[in-house]
């Protein structure tokens, strides 16, 4: 992603913020996923709290949006599924986290 | 709720998952012990002080060794596997290299001051641990490393102010004393660990 486009990231408004990462789930597994440098699947079903089917199908739609790489391989004879945030899901993410907090920052006060 | 998606709290969350398993204890706890070589093998040469570094060495390597693979058996099969970040772990590094720089002035400067055999060399040991200790529980969010360094300062220094023990008993004790109680404090908490994270858990899901 280029620092044009970053810029443009975090200046975007409410109303064109990340859907991919706005949805609670997926933002929850891009958290964990920001945090650590990798995690196998089980790990993420474990710390999330979601179903095995919840939690791949929002891995899938990460995946599709290139927020996530996915590599399989077999630990002797368990299958492991890794997870690791690529680059665009740190700036992604970095650009719905602070276009959140400006667009919570900016709400008038409700108190009279 | 708030705290679920605040990224500060999941990194302490993972730190204190990952730490509970006990096994960080051991390792140190079996280190330490390891040092009781030192007290049995005379160290008045530089072959000595070599053959003592080869053996304490090896010895660590094989413990290390031994722990990844009983935290691969035990840890990664019940909560699943992740690798932190190493900005953390290249500090600890740092702190290591740091302390064991510190023991080996500390050393020279006692024999130079021919202070070879004085209970006063304890101190180069007792700090850094202390402070190493300090420093992982402030980077891993862990208590127990808190305790374990007030134990450290505490039973350390009793043991230097004891006037009635010669320097090799009192060293002996020392290693023994804080190898013991660490690796304890570690078997309580896989016991723990085991009680509460039964059974293995296989992945059988994938995504597709």
């Amino acid at each position: 992603m280029s620092p044009k486009n970053k810029e443009t990231q975090l200046n975007q408004p409410i109303t064109e913020v990340d859907r991919i990462i706005h949805e609670p789930a997926r933002y929850l597994i891009m958290a964990y996923l920001y945090v650590v440098e990798s995690a196998d699947f089980l790990f993420l079903l474990r710390q999330t709290g979601l179903t095995k089917g919840n939690l791949s199908s929002h891995l899938g739609k990460l995946e599709k949006a290139g927020y996530v790489d996915i590599k399989k391989k077999f630990s002797g004879k368990i299958p492991q599924t890794l997870l690791r945030l690529t680059r665009d899901g740190r700036v992604a993410f970095d650009a719905y986290r602070a276009s959140m907090k400006k667009a919570l920052a900016d709400l008038p006060n409700g108190r009279k | 709720m708030i705290e679920q998606y605040d990224v500060k709290e999941i990194e302490r969350k993972i730190y204190t998952t990952i730490s509970q398993d006990g096994f960080n204890q051991m390792l140190i706890g079996l280190v330490l012990l390891g040092f009781i070589i030192n007290t049995i093998i005379p160290n008045d040469s530089f072959i000595t002080g070599l053959v003592f570094s080869l053996i304490y060495g090896g010895y660590c390597v094989i413990i290390s060794i031994i722990i990844k693979g009983l935290r691969k058996r035990f840890t990664y099969t019940r909560i699943g596997y992740v690798k932190t970040k190493q900005g953390k772990l290249d500090l600890m590094l740092i702190f290591v290299l740091f302390a064991v720089l510190f023991f080996a002035i500390f050393s020279i400067f006692c024999i130079e001051m021919n202070l070879r055999d004085h209970p006063v060399r304890m101190i180069g040991f007792i700090f850094p641990l202390s402070a190493g200790a300090l420093l992982y529980a402030h980077l891993y969010h862990d208590r127990l490393w808190f305790r374990l360094a007030a134990f450290y300062l505490i039973y350390g220094v009793a043991l230097f102010l004891i006037p009635f023990l010669n320097y090799e008993t009192k060293m002996f004790l020392m290693y023994a004393g804080f190898g013991i109680i660490t690796l304890f404090t570690g078997i309580v908490r896989l016991h723990r660990f085991l009680k509460t994270h039964p059974g293995t858990i296989r992945e059988s899901a994938h995504v597709t």
